[in-house]
């Protein structure tokens, strides 16, 4: 390769790049980065293996059988005002008076730290006082409380404090095996976190019960709504409170990632879903077509000049800016709640029968499984988005029927698609607009599935 | 995150960004958002395990830029994207310099994701490509194909012509 063309890109890049200039990220870097402690400080304890020596030791660490109300009052400085309730009010929820109940979560708790996700930050490490359960009551995933204790926080290598000194801990119990109560998710207060607590309680992922800490949550959204129209919102619905606590029983088929939480100032997550779908920035878990390596998938449709199906972009590339230019628009105004899209690999590109140029590929939204969107453009006219499930074990993953009688987008990587349009035998690889109409449209050989 | 190593990290931050920011934003397709995103992302993670990144900060952040940046989806936060380019260089000789580099980047921005990151690395940031394998995770090999095809790509697709034959006006 001539060094010329290397010294004209090097000046090249250079000079792309000379006006960039990045903004102070401190400030945005240590926001971010308090969330994703967040994530972890809100974390699923691990199911515990005990030795028999260590349940031993736990077991007499917590003597008592039967619950007996807290031994520190509100004389702890430095804590707020709704922390300091928290450790002196009486327990609320309809198990309040199952004093079996309240021993066996304290006894929990106690046993729990040892595997919490939280323990190498040190903060079980000088625990204050005795715990105290804040809430007890039945959910539809089985019993669940909420247990809270001082402790005397310090700086730790792994932590991240707002000051040193005594500070709440808490814990959310859900149900454990034969009932009995197991430590479902811990937390400690971090900078910058909102003061809203919610953690799912059960492992099928049903319930989330709710803490308030002083800054109540007063909606939950369970995901991401996507309409006919192709658009995407949230439906917020209210929170109920009583005694402290909220009990949230989820809609089937909730995507436990996707629960949020909007209080006063903000919304969150409930920190123990799944955390990051993409854990430590990786996304090599979710799945997408035609994973091609380094090579962007082309997929032209249709190979018909004459019928004007022939493509009217320059290659695949070319397609792949046109259909994230196409859909820029849609963003803001349709999918306002969209926090993450993950785009396509491959693009199909082309023109449909009424002359409209046809762009499609592969969107991921949040984290839902990804959709096949096609965009069309005509001359003077708004551009149409269309949208489909993706079918990502079949022979024809990407089969699209498009509006107003265009045709159906079929895909599917090394296929050869064969069709009679008008008497006419006609073939396309990788990719086709099958015509409306047409019934003996085939993927190698095999039919293609209606959808 | 101490205050020492707080102080490190802030001066990390402060002396390295628009470097970097400058790499994300060829490596994520010229889209100026998308590339602050990553480079947020980087460094949120950098920070958190600020003491205890083996190695030089530069290097673990350029891995970890180029990492989120080819990997199989792209992800982004939704927020306005900045025109990737020049839209429109019609009326524009084509003989001259700028236009010529124009058109390198556009045809460097239309490469995969990988190749991409290989010539990045290699002609921006003037990494070896030693360097550069280790960034992406592949053999020196490997940065040396892909060097070599990623070349041949942006010779095709932006019609290169030696600059240095244009720049007194004769081809």
């Amino acid at each position: 390769m001539s060094p010329a063309l290397e010294d004209d890109l090097r000046a090249a890049l250079r000079a792309y790049t000379a006006e960039v200039d990045a903004p102070d990220l401190t400030g945005a870097v240590r926001r971010g980065a308090a969330r994703r402690r967040l994530h972890r400080r809100l974390t699923l304890v691990a199911a515990p293996i005990l030795t028999v020596a260590v349940v031993a030791a736990a077991v007499a660490l917590v003597p008592r059988l039967t619950y007996s109300p807290p031994d520190y009052g509100a004389g702890v400085a430095g804590l707020s005002a709704a922390d300091r309730d928290l450790l002196t009010r009486p327990t609320g929820g309809d198990l309040a008076g199952d004093t079996a109940y309240l021993a066996a979560v304290e006894k929990a708790w106690a046993r729990s730290h040892g595997s919490s996700g939280n323990a190498d930050r040190g903060i079980f490490d000088h625990m204050l006082g005795s715990p105290h359960v804040v809430w007890a009551g039945p959910t539809a995933a089985g019993r669940a409380a909420v247990v809270v204790q001082l402790a005397d926080l310090r700086h730790h290598d792994n932590v991240q404090l707002e000051k040193e000194g005594p500070a709440l801990l808490w814990g959310f119990a859900g149900p454990g095996r034969d009932g009995a109560p197991k430590i479902v998710a811990d937390g400690y207060p971090v900078p910058g976190a909102p003061d809203t607590e919610a953690a799912w309680i059960d492992p099928g992922r049903t319930v989330v019960v709710a803490l308030d800490r002083g800054n109540t949550a007063e909606e939950v959204s369970w995901g991401l709504t996507f309409t006919r129209d192709q658009k995407v919102a949230r439906r917020w619905l209210p929170v109920r409170w009583d005694d402290g606590a909220a009990v949230l029983p989820a809609p089937a088929g909730t995507r436990p990632e996707q629960a949020r939480l909007r209080f006063r100032g903000g919304d969150a997550d409930v920190g123990n879903a799944s955390d990051n779908p993409y854990p430590d920035g990786s996304q090599a878990d979710l799945r997408q077509q035609w994973q091609a390596g380094d090579n962007w998938g082309l997929f032209p449709v249709g190979t018909d000049p004459a019928k004007a199906w022939a493509g009217t972009l320059p290659d695949g590339y070319g397609a792949q800016h046109v259909f994230e230019g196409d859909l820029a628009g849609w963003y803001p105004t349709n999918w306002p709640d969209v926090q993450l899209t993950g785009t396509s690999l491959w693009y199909a590109a082309g023109t449909t029968p009424d002359g409209r140029r046809l762009v499609a590929g592969e969107l991921m939204l949040d984290t839902y499984p990804p959709r096949v969107y096609a965009a069309l453009r005509g001359p003077g006219r708004a551009v149409r988005i269309v949208s489909g499930p993706t079918y990502q074990d079949q022979a024809v993953p990407i089969r699209l029927e498009l509006p107003d009688g265009q045709g159906r987008l079929v895909a599917a990587k090394g296929k050869t698609f064969a069709w009679t349009e008008d008497g006419v035998a006609r073939t396309a690889r990788d990719a086709a607009l099958i015509p409306a109409g047409v019934t003996d449209a085939t993927a190698d050989g095999t039919p293609i599935p209606p959808d | 995150v101490r205050d020492a190593s707080e102080a490190g990290f802030t001066e990390f931050v402060q002396a390295r960004s628009t470097a970097l920011l400058r790499t994300a934003v060829l490596l994520a397709g010229g889209d100026r958002g998308h590339a602050e995103d990553l480079v947020q992302g980087v460094l949120e993670r950098m920070y958190v395990r600020w003491d205890r990144i083996d190695g030089p900060p530069e290097v673990y952040a350029r891995r970890a830029l180029t990492h989120a940046a080819v990997n199989r989806w792209r992800t982004r936060r939704r927020r306005p994207e900045l025109p990737l380019l020049t839209e429109d260089a019609a009326g524009r000789d084509p003989a001259t310099v700028v236009d010529l580099r124009d058109a390198l980047v556009r045809a460097l921005l239309t490469l995969p994701p990988r190749q991409r990151a290989v010539l990045v690395l290699r002609y921006l940031d003037d990494l070896p490509e030693e360097e550069v394998a280790r960034a992406l995770g592949c053999s020196v090999g490997t940065v040396k194909s892909q060097t070599s095809r990623g070349l041949a790509r942006l010779r095709d697709r932006s019609g290169h012509l030696d600059l240095s034959n244009t720049t007194g006006g004769t081809r």
